[in-house]
């Protein structure tokens, strides 16, 4: 399990969903969501620790598998990963900006 | 092509069902995720960055028009409308819900594949060279043995929970497309003397954190013996292989850290012990196999055809991609075509579904139904009448799958890397393409001639990065991607690892650098007939050190 830098104080939970295996991350009203905005940002540890608590107990639970903390920074009104893995995790999909096989996936 | 027997079509759709069963019970709950986890994987069922992975096994990379049509009707029913071919000769989907597993196992079954051995501590899915039965340098057809292998290792109960993985190559000809020695096992197929056909074997071979060549066990072993030399290989491996330590658990490090001289004596010793017995392969065993392998019933032709000659005559980008992409064939009048899946825009080894059917369309009506995956995730189309080529050609080209630049710069090997990848620690596909754009142009492309880069997004090594004539390795530094570039790594049967030429370049230089090392060598090569690796054998690291790091010293 990916754990998370010391010293940085905005953390917020992952995980994987399930079913889909889709990115999710956990809000403040304990409910899973793919947008990284929606995600309860956790300001000190012991909340950071709260909330792993509360995502572990959706593991028993089999909503989502191998939740853990990663760090984050506010900008402005978003939230975005430090780790570049994140960032792409969180974008939902490959950084790739041209995919010539995909013009033809769909002709 | 290899058909089921009654045997293999029950052993599949049972594990369809049982897997069937397995994942009804995760989803039910009554499985958590540790106890399903190696269930799994021992289906080819992955956990990615954004998504599940299913990766499917191409056994040495065989296929025919029915899997391709399948795999394309799995790609756009269950997946984003596309797959991805591996340097193992495999196909992965990378947006998979768990969900639809079993059903997406259930539809490989009604054309013979299935996702086992391509993940796990057990022998993989064996690969081989992928001009099997029509290259014009071939003692004989690999694919056979490779059959055989994948008979004896489906499922072998003694070797289900290896120390580690653990994968196997075969060559049956001279220049070895299938890079065997990177392999845990590689076998090269032989003649000895008396002209029987038999195997040298290399054992020990792998790239990753601690790449090495495979180092050779025995200068000839009778084809009869594969089983029972291969069994005591494993089987050494399995009671002497290093378990506490998961990145010292290749066979690799147990033939470095005993010594060669010490496992040789070990595995001739295993073997002594079981030879003549149940895993001799009967002569009529091994016929019956190769009869599958049989060659198509080839027409006689011309060596020459007026066809292929005008339509290169007529059409500068046809002759191009003919001169890049057409192997000689051992059959006269025939050809090798390679469809390579790199073109400048392109996602190493994707290809969509559409473009699967259009492959399928071409294999069944000019090449005999059949297509082969390269571990340089090329598409191979390996029996083509000459006649036929300016019409596939046409038909690759509407397919957007006609790009003429095999074995050129930009005909480069990635991993998946960061943008799909669990265990990447930096991005290999933006690189690869970037570097492909530098030197999109063709003239250049020729000019340069063959050169391999091969690109891995972790120390893993799926992207060869090792045996790369320039080989880059992506690493994490404090969070930055950097690259580490290697020089004159090599798969073939002189095989290298690259040599690490200096420290790391940010993603932003690492194109820059590719650069001035193909403009070094264009400055130094004694004349356009001495390729890139020739001229990095000969020259060393020194003056492409030099020109890199000029600007530092």
């Amino acid at each position: 399990m990916k754990r998370a830098a010391k010293g940085l104080s905005l953390q917020v939970v992952t995980a994987n969903a399930l079913v889909t295996g889709s990115v999710v991350f956990l809000t403040a009203s304990g409910t899973w969501s793919r947008d990284i905005a929606h995600a309860q940002v956790a300001e000190d540890a012991a909340t950071a620790e709260a909330s792993l608590v509360c995502a572990n107990r959706d593991v028993e639970r089999d909503v989502v598998v191998e939740p853990y903390l990663i760090d984050v920074r506010r900008e402005g009104a978003a939230v975005r990963p430090v780790l570049m893995r994140e960032r792409i995790r969180a974008q939902g999909g490959p950084t790739i900006r041209e995919n010539r096989t995909l013009v033809h996936a769909s002709t | 092509m290899y058909r089921y027997d009654e045997f293999d079509r029950r052993f599949v759709s049972q594990r369809v069902e049982q897997f069937r069963d397995q994942v009804g019970r995760r989803l039910s709950g009554e499985l958590t995720e540790d106890e399903f986890k190696p269930l799994r994987l021992m289906n080819g069922l992955y956990l990615q960055l954004h998504a599940y992975m299913l990766r499917i096994a191409i056994p040495y990379g065989g296929l025919d028009g029915a899997k391709l049509r399948k795999l394309a009707h799995i790609a756009k029913r269950y997946d984003r409308g596309f797959g991805h071919f591996t340097t193992r000769q495999n196909l992965q989907f990378h947006w998979i819900e768990l969900k639809d597993v079993p059903e997406i196992l259930g539809e490989l079954a009604q054309v013979e594949m299935h996702a086992i051995q391509t993940s796990g501590n057990c022998i993989r899915n064996v690969s081989a060279d992928h001009f099997s039965g029509a290259a014009v340098d071939e003692i004989t057809d690999p694919r056979p043995y490779a059959e055989i292998l994948r008979q004896w290792s489906s499922l072998h109960p003694e070797f289900t929970y290896l120390p580690r993985k653990f994968k196997i190559a075969v060559s049956g000809a001279a220049h070895d497309r299938a890079a065997i020695q990177v392999h845990d096992i590689g076998l090269q197929i032989v003649r000895d003397g008396a002209g029987r056909l038999g195997f040298t074997v290399y054992v020990g071979g792998g790239l990753g954190r601690t790449p090495f060549i495979g180092k050779l066990v025995r200068e000839f072993l009778p084809e009869s013996e594969l089983l029972s030399y291969c069994e005591a290989i494993v089987r050494v491996y399995n009671q002497f292989g290093r378990r506490d330590n998961k990145f010292k658990a290749r066979i690799k490090i147990l033939v470095h850290e005993a010594g060669v001289d010490e496992i040789r004596r070990r595995i001739e010793e295993e073997y002594a012990a079981i030879q003549g017995h149940a895993l001799t392969l009967p002569r009529a065993e091994l016929d019956r196999i190769a009869a599958y392998f049989a060659p198509p019933a080839h027409e006689t032709m011309p060596p020459l055809s007026e066809a292929y000659e005008q339509a290169q005559a007529i059409d500068p980008r046809f002759a191009a991609w003919a001169e890049r992409n057409v192997a000689p064939h051992r059959v006269s009048g025939y050809g090798i075509a390679t469809i390579t899946l790199k073109g400048v825009g392109e996602v190493p080894g994707d290809i969509s579904a559409a473009q699967m059917e259009a492959v399928a369309d071409i294999a069944e009506r000019y090449a005999c139904d059949e297509v082969r995956v390269s571990h340089e995730q090329n598409l191979v189309l390996p029996h083509v009448k000459l006649d036929d080529l300016p019409l596939v050609y046409a038909a690759l080209e509407r397919a957007g799958l006609a790009s003429p630049h095999a074995g050129l710069i930009t005909d480069i090997i990635a991993c998946p890397g960061l943008d799909y990848c669990a265990l990447a620690n930096a991005r290999s596909i933006p690189v690869a393409q970037r570097i492909a754009q530098r030197f999109g142009d063709l003239d250049r492309q020729r000019e340069i001639g063959d050169l391999k880069i091969k690109i891995s997004g972790c120390i893993n090594a799926c992207g060869h990065h090792h045996v790369g004539h320039i080989g880059i390795l992506g690493v994490d530094r404090k969070g930055e991607e950097f690259y580490q570039i290697t020089l004159g790594g090599s798969g073939d049967e002189h095989c290298s690892i690259g040599d690490i030429v200096g420290k790391g370049f940010s993603s932003a230089e690492v194109v820059d650098a590719v650069e001035t090392i193909v403009d070094t060598y264009l400055r130094l090569r004694e004349s356009p007939r001495e390729n890139f690796l020739q001229a990095v054998r000969r020259l060393g690291e020194t003056p492409f050190r030099a020109a890199l790091y000029a600007e530092v010293a």
